[in-house]
């Protein structure tokens, strides 16, 4: 995992592209600062004992603010299923939300916000660039149950 | 054969052939050469030689002539004139033999009368003188026409007579002496004509040449084979010592140096037979500075990482063969047949990314209430599977001990799960829901310990993404990673008419296809509302083969597991 010291109170890294037995959560003690941001743009995969390990880098960092941005579908799945990835001190700033496209059969990814989807899990209306409208491709209830915790 | 002897043979046989070709050759060279040079000699003396005969011959018809005039004249014979002088001996001829008589010629004494009857011997031939030259005899006639020589040498190793330009005068060989012969023998045309002959005897061969003299006259020089090649065949014999000693020394070399060659193959080969015995303690020790040590050093090499292998091998095996036991064992955790409670029918679907694996589903009732369980344990194989069997007898024990008057919850369940899989090392989890059905009050109750929520779904329903209701709930720690965990139970409340409980494990999101892409949430949740609308009953089998397609060649990354459950 890189990270970089951007000032004395912050510490940006980026997790990825796998998470997996060979993730070192004591790569955190490196960490300085009171904040951390984890920016998940290059994470591909995180398995289950990626998960395991994520979580005692966590308990590394319980005294920390953390911020996860730019999480993956993969990343949001964790965050619903497992308890503890989005503790009391995790912000979730921004994650890609899955839509599907009926006719071309194509998934993408939309880079939303907390507040694009709100209290009520409602899901903006997305179009192609032909102006089609595209599916919301999960459950909301399921898909944005990290917003709940 | 052994390879020893296949060498010596081939060796023997190579220097053998090389040896014959070149004596072959060696012996023709010689042959011709000393033909050559014999022939040379000879008839370069006999050249010389017959210009005396001529001279003598002239000499002897003037003195023939004059003795016959004298005689004619007087009725005796005249005395000799001075010119006998330049010859020791003449001799009077009367048509019928020589007259014999002792006399001294320039190199020694020989008896004419003996020589005499050996020519007239001849088939009665006359002939017409004889004279004395250089030590050899000479036989001549002073017939007008033509006129013809023959020059016999009594030298021992030559035999040379002297034919006329026409071939006449042929010879024979008897015993070992030439005679005059009738006639022009095929032998003496041939040799008139420049070809060179071999004369063939009873017992020996004759070499004979051929030389034109600057007087018209054909010469012929015949010497024994024998004797012209006597060097040769001292070559030969000498020759062929040598051969037989230098074979001889060579097989002794050879055995030497064969068996240094064949001695370290004998011990591979004894060596292997022990290998092949399963014995791999044995070292191969060559001594040699060679490839063969190399060869030693690489087998012993191949020896360790061969007994490395088979150890593994073997491991391996007994490894296998635990498994598939293991696989027994688990496969008698699942449930066979459709389940059927009150109002309730679950099936199910399990197919492990290896032998055994960490998936496990199950249906089952305790004190009256039907449960509905499955989870997921960190990884897949034997450790993945010794937690689902710690799971499946836990399930049992619960089962076996909780009575019937006593309520039990899916948080309940859980929680003694968890206890029975944490310890200290927390190096296996387990990811789990349990739902309980109640018919009577139409009441499902669940808790998850970060599962996959399933899916519940109104069949009566339209049948899209809304009216879907994952039953997430409060989600707990997964089994195993604190001893302290605990869960939270959630009630549902069934509507009436046939509902569809469907849970999964993360096998299925994260299958992938030949293109590495993910099945993913997405398409399982269109697969599922697609495959309802199809036809309920048919679900699982579908579901499965749309799975199957998917994966296509790929290999199977995690375990796949699901259940199907119809309520109401």
């Amino acid at each position: 995992m890189e990270f970089s010291q951007n000032d004395a109170n912050l510490t940006l890294a980026m997790p990825g592209p796998r998470v997996d037995e060979n993730f070192d959560p004591d790569i955190s003690k490196k960490f300085e600062g009171k904040e951390v941001v984890f920016d998940f743009s290059n994470l591909n995969l995180m398995n289950s004992t990626g998960i395991r390990e994520w979580l005692l880098l966590l308990e590394n960092l319980k005294d920390r603010k953390i911020t996860y941005k730019n999480c993956p579908k993969i990343f949001v799945l964790v965050m619903n299923m497992v308890k503890g990835v989005v503790s009391e001190n995790v912000t979730v700033e921004s994650f890609y939300v899955p839509f599907y496209d009926p006719e071309t059969d194509d998934e993408i990814d939309v880079l939303m916000s907390p507040a694009d989807i709100g209290q009520n899990l409602e899901v903006p209306e997305q179009k192609t660039k032909d102006g089609r409208p595209l599916e919301f491709d999960d459950v909301a209830e399921k898909y944005f149950q990290f917003l709940k915790m | 054969m052994k390879l020893k002897v296949k060498f010596q043979i081939l060796v023997l046989t190579a220097l053998t052939v090389l040896g014959a070709i070149s004596i072959y050759n060696t012996i023709n060279i010689y042959i011709d050469d000393k033909k050559a040079f014999v022939s040379e000699v000879a008839l370069n003396s006999m050249a010389s030689s017959k210009k005396q005969v001529l001279f003598y011959e002239l000499l002897v018809n003037g003195i023939f002539t004059k003795f016959e005039a004298e005689l004619a004249s007087s009725g005796k014979p005249g005395e000799l004139s001075s010119k006998q002088d330049l010859i020791k001996c003449i001799y009077k001829f009367n048509k019928n033999q020589l007259t014999a008589k002792n006399c001294q010629s320039d190199t020694g004494t020989f008896d004419l009368k003996e020589l005499n009857e050996a020519v007239i011997q001849n088939k009665g031939k006359l002939v017409d003188g004889i004279s004395l030259l250089d030590g050899k005899y000479v036989a001549y006639t002073n017939s007008k026409a033509p006129v013809k020589f023959v020059s016999i040498s009594l030298v021992s190793e030559f035999v040379a007579f002297t034919v006329d330009n026409l071939g006449a005068h042929g010879f024979e060989f008897r015993n070992g002496e030439m005679f005059l012969a009738d006639g022009v023998s095929e032998s003496a045309a041939k040799l008139a004509k420049g070809e060179s002959i071999e004369l063939k005897e009873t017992e020996d061969s004759f070499i004979a040449s051929f030389k034109l003299t600057d007087l018209g006259l054909s010469q012929v020089k015949v010497i024994e084979k024998s004797l012209m090649l006597r060097s040769l065949y001292t070559f030969i014999e000498t020759g062929v010592q040598i051969t037989l000693i230098t074979i001889g020394v060579f097989i002794v070399i050879s055995l030497f140096w064969v068996n240094k060659i064949v001695n370290p193959l004998k011990t591979l080969t004894a060596i292997t037979e022990k290998i092949s015995k399963g014995d791999f303690t044995n070292k191969v020790s060559i001594k040699t500075k060679d490839e063969f040590k190399t060869l030693g050093d690489s087998f012993n090499y191949m020896q360790d990482q061969l007994a490395t292998y088979i150890e593994g091998e073997k491991e391996k095996v007994r490894l296998e063969k635990e498994m598939q036991v293991t696989k027994v064992i688990q496969d008698s955790f699942f449930q066979d047949n459709e389940y059927v409670g009150k109002e309730l029918q679950v099936s199910g679907f399990y197919k492990a990314a290896s032998e055994c694996g960490g998936d496990w589903w199950g249906v089952t009732n305790i004190s009256g209430k039907d449960f509905i369980l499955i989870g997921d344990a960190t990884g897949h194989g034997a450790p993945a599977a010794m937690i689902t069997a710690v799971v499946y007898s836990c399930i049992k024990t619960i089962k076996n001990t909780v009575g019937k008057n006593e309520s039990l919850t899916p948080a309940d369940v859980l929680t003694h799960l968890n206890h029975a899989i944490n310890n200290d090392s927390h190096n296996y989890n387990m990811t789990f829901f349990v739902c309980s059905w109640e018919s009577d009050s139409r009441t499902l109750e669940f808790a998850n310990a970060s599962h996959n929520p399933p899916f519940l779904l109104h069949l009566n329903s339209g049948k899209t993404r809304q009216d879907i209701r994952p039953l997430s709930g409060d989600i707990g720690k997964r089994l195993g990673e604190a001893a302290d965990s605990t869960y939270k139970n959630e009630k549902v409340a069934v509507k009436e008419g046939k509902h569809i409980l469907f849970g999964y494990t993360d096998g299925i999101t994260e299958l992938e296809n030949v293109d590495g892409k993910q099945y993913g949430d997405g398409r399982l949740i269109r697969t599922f509302l697609k495959l309802v609308k199809e036809d309920v009953d048919q679900f699982g089998e579908k579901l499965a083969k749309n799975l199957d397609d998917y994966q296509g060649e790929m290999e199977l990354l995690d375990d796949v597991t699901f259940f199907k459950a119809i309520i109401g």
